[in-house]
């Protein structure tokens, strides 16, 4: 029976180790898949993701313990990776010329795959879909990951993201059309995609 | 796996294009669902923690005093005991004749074949059950039953498996 999260941080902020490492561990995986999602480099993202629960440690004392820990932590993390992409040059790129330069995460374990990129994308299910929302803009990205991931309320992404609830709405509604959209450019539909025999 | 993946974008992209947006919000849960969830590198969360200047896991449990002072003790146990171990060889060389390790050898062969012999007792034992349940399961009815259980534990499974997968990973996230 895991403990739960209030008790975790009750015991975190009387001084147990123990409770930080366990914090620390339910949460490394979500926190780390966002901010990934969000920066799009593997080793950014673990330096984001760890900045952001460092932050979180040594404001834990500061956290309303009424609020869900989980939102307030990706709240924490979402902002570590938007100052992280504001202090660096921004590589946005249009929605309408997204495409193969995009997802250096995803091309990585292909760097000796002797087709084409872009036709290996195409057969490979799993990375298309990745790769189709990865070219979605940073507030898209992180909104459905934490809607359709982490499985948020609205009103918890609009606490995480630091936007009204019906801003959350209309980005989420955008978010899975564009991504539906990348995904029939890609040769997906309804009834399967370029490999579905 | 894969086409699981294929049927829930299919579903999805068919919810989307038609405009049903609770369907279609569904949809895309349960492809999120079916996607690896991404994992920082292996000792992550220890450098995390040592960042944090607290200290992690195998570090923090040799990090009691009681600990150190055990393993301290252990050592010192082992390094004293090294200058006894010629004398206690040379011991157990003068009680141990060669006599003694033929009676060894013989009785542990015939511990060995006693329990081979009761091992082929228990295969026939199983050989005669097997011929119980392959004459039974030979039987139409029989057969029909065992087919129709079959599929419906199947047919349960991979509802239990829809209805499970999105909503633990709902909860890996709390």
């Amino acid at each position: 029976m895991p403990v739960a999260d209030a008790k975790l941080v009750e015991r975190a902020l009387a001084g147990s180790e123990d409770a930080f490492a366990d914090l620390l561990r339910r949460y490394e995986r979500p926190v780390f898949g966002l901010v990934l999602r969000m920066v799009r480099d593997p080793a950014t993202a673990e330096d984001v993701a760890q900045e952001a629960f460092l932050k979180a440690f040594a404001g834990l004392a500061t956290f309303d313990r009424r609020r869900k820990f989980s939102s307030w932590l990706f709240k924490v993390a979402h902002n570590a990776a938007i100052d992280h992409l504001r202090r660096r040059e921004p590589a946005t790129v249009p929605l309408e010329t997204a495409g193969d330069e995009l997802d250096p995460l995803q091309r990585l374990p292909d760097a000796e795959a002797p087709d084409p990129e872009r036709e290996t994308r195409r057969r490979d299910l799993q990375r298309g879909f990745e790769s189709a929302l990865e070219s979605l803009r940073e507030e898209y990205r992180a909104i459905l990951v934490l809607r359709h991931r982490e499985g948020l309320a609205y009103e918890e992404i609009a606490e995480v993201c630091g936007l009204p609830i019906g801003t959350v709405k209309t980005h989420l509604h955008r978010a899975r059309k564009a991504l539906a959209r990348q995904m029939t450019e890609l040769g997906w539909g309804p009834g399967g995609g370029p490999d579905y025999a | 796996m894969r086409r699981r993946l294929d049927k829930a974008i299919a579903k999805w992209l068919g919810h989307e294009l038609a405009g049903r947006e609770r369907p279609g919000e569904r949809a895309l849960t349960r492809v999120f669902a079916r996607l690896p969830r991404p994992l920082p590198s292996a000792g992550f969360a220890e450098r995390v923690l040592l960042a944090a200047g607290l200290t992690p896991g195998r570090a923090r449990d040799l990090a009691g005093l009681e600990v150190r002072a055990l393993v301290a003790l252990a050592c010192a146990l082992s390094a004293v005991s090294i200058f006894y171990v010629p004398s206690v060889l040379s011991a157990i060389s003068a009680t141990v004749r060669a006599r003694g390790l033929v009676d060894l050898a013989a009785g542990l062969l015939v511990e060995l074949s006693q329990r081979v012999a009761a091992s082929f007792a228990v295969w026939d034992a199983l050989r005669l059950a097997g011929r119980v349940i392959a004459e039974a399961a030979a039987t139409p009815g029989v057969m029909a039953t065992l087919a129709l259980a079959a599929l419906v534990s199947a047919g349960a499974f991979r509802l239990l498996q829809e209805l499970v997968i999105p909503e633990r990973s709902r909860q890996n996230a709390r």
